[in-house]
């Protein structure tokens, strides 16, 4: 019996080939950014954890297709991102309006007081066009550049920074002007 | 190309703080994921496939030994400091259901299914239609390890049985026909193997 320890292209190698234990472990590791991207961009909670599910099955469905040409962080957030704007359109579709109340309500923030309650971030992110959000989310949530936004996105990197820029000052505007940027503005925010 | 400095860190910090989910709410997610796996992927003759899939759709419960499980380059972390074993999640097969117990997994010998269980510093093997209990086995001593030890089967009659964690230590559960290897640790060395029940 040979045996090796688990590096990241073993573990793809091994799930693509059907492998559980290495398809488990995989899902593991990337669970929380699953997750995490799936709640800000559908926000409500419940349907958050269907769109995390659904990621989920969606990634172990595709992974024998992953051809190794973008990183696998950024194939996953890809597949995760699309599971919960997935999801979102299926929330228009129902007749039924979202259940604010099932919205996380997190912690009064830090000891200076300087972000007044979390839930003020979550809710205000929650009313920027669709969008806005989800490019907010990928860049500062999911730490992915311009050019792996835009891929994801499948829009030019240029459209990406005005996104960013507009879903930023309007984040801001929702959150009472409260000094979210450094003062530096965009010329696309006249456009908004 | 940076432009984090254009937005409030607490506010970025705000985002991405989404309250972790309970280790129910993950192990079920990444069990009904991993029901998706489809066998025409898998290069495993049909019968090793057969008796891996049976083993590891729980694996959740066993091998959710990785739950809470985080990533460091090529490391992957088990849960650290733990000597409690995951609760099992498989509704159709309780032959133990002491809050103490962990379901490691299940296998198959001959048209036999069996079931592992850790407790208490020992491993049961249990019939799971009957729960008739085969054999006890005393877990044996491993050095501190939370790495994920994934061991190459060789042979088409091994299969991975689950994993689970114990005293600080990852360790994963392989049958064979005469045996149950352990393996554990950052070369995935062989612990100790018990004698086939």
């Amino acid at each position: 019996m040979t045996i090796s320890p688990a590096p990241d292209d073993l573990l793809i190698q091994r799930a693509k080939r059907g492998d559980s234990v290495a398809t488990d472990t995989l899902l593991r590791m990337h669970y929380d950014s699953v997750r995490t991207v799936c709640h800000r961009i559908v926000v409500n909670k419940a349907d958050a954890e269907d769109a995390t599910q659904h990621a989920l099955i969606s990634i172990v469905r595709a992974l024998p297709g992953f051809d190794g040409r973008s990183k696998f962080s950024t194939w996953v957030y890809r597949i995760a991102t699309n599971a919960a704007l997935d999801e979102v359109r299926r929330i228009r579709r129902r007749p039924t309006p979202t259940d604010i109340d099932a919205t996380f309500v997190l912690p009064v923030a830090d000891a200076t007081g300087a972000v007044d309650a979390q839930m003020d971030v979550a809710q205000a992110l929650a009313l920027l066009p669709e969008e806005y959000r989800t490019t907010l989310v990928l860049r500062h949530v999911a730490d992915l550049d311009y050019e792996e936004i835009a891929e994801i996105q499948g829009v030019p990197v240029g459209t990406v920074r005005s996104r960013l820029a507009r879903g930023r000052t309007q984040l801001a505007n929702i959150l009472g002007n409260q000094d979210t940027s450094t003062g530096r503005h965009n010329p696309d925010e006249r456009n908004t | 190309m940076s432009d984090d400095e254009q937005l409030d860190p607490r506010i970025v910090a705000a985002l991405r703080d989404i309250p972790a989910a309970s280790n129910e709410i993950r192990d079920a997610h990444i069990a009904e994921a991993l029901s998706h796996i489809s066998p025409s992927v898998s290069q495993r003759s049909p019968r090793r496939w057969l008796a891996v899939a049976a083993a590891l759709a729980v694996f959740a419960g066993g091998a959710a030994i990785g739950r809470g499980t985080r990533t460091s380059g090529t490391e992957v972390a088990a849960s650290p400091g733990s000597s409690n074993l995951i609760k099992n999640v498989t509704p159709d097969s309780q032959c133990r259901t002491s809050a103490d117990s962990g379901k490691v997994g299940q296998y198959f010998l001959g048209n036999e299914q069996r079931e592992v269980w850790a407790s208490n510093g020992l491993l049961f093997v249990y019939v799971s239609s009957t729960c008739k209990e085969l054999a006890t086995f005393t877990i044996a001593d491993a050095p501190t390890s939370d790495l994920v030890c994934l061991p190459s089967i060789a042979n088409a009659t091994d299969s991975i049985i689950g994993g689970y964690t114990m005293d600080n230590a990852y360790r994963i559960l392989v049958n064979t026909p005469t045996d149950i290897l352990e393996f554990s640790g950052r070369s995935c060395s062989q612990l100790t193997k018990y004698p086939q029940p």
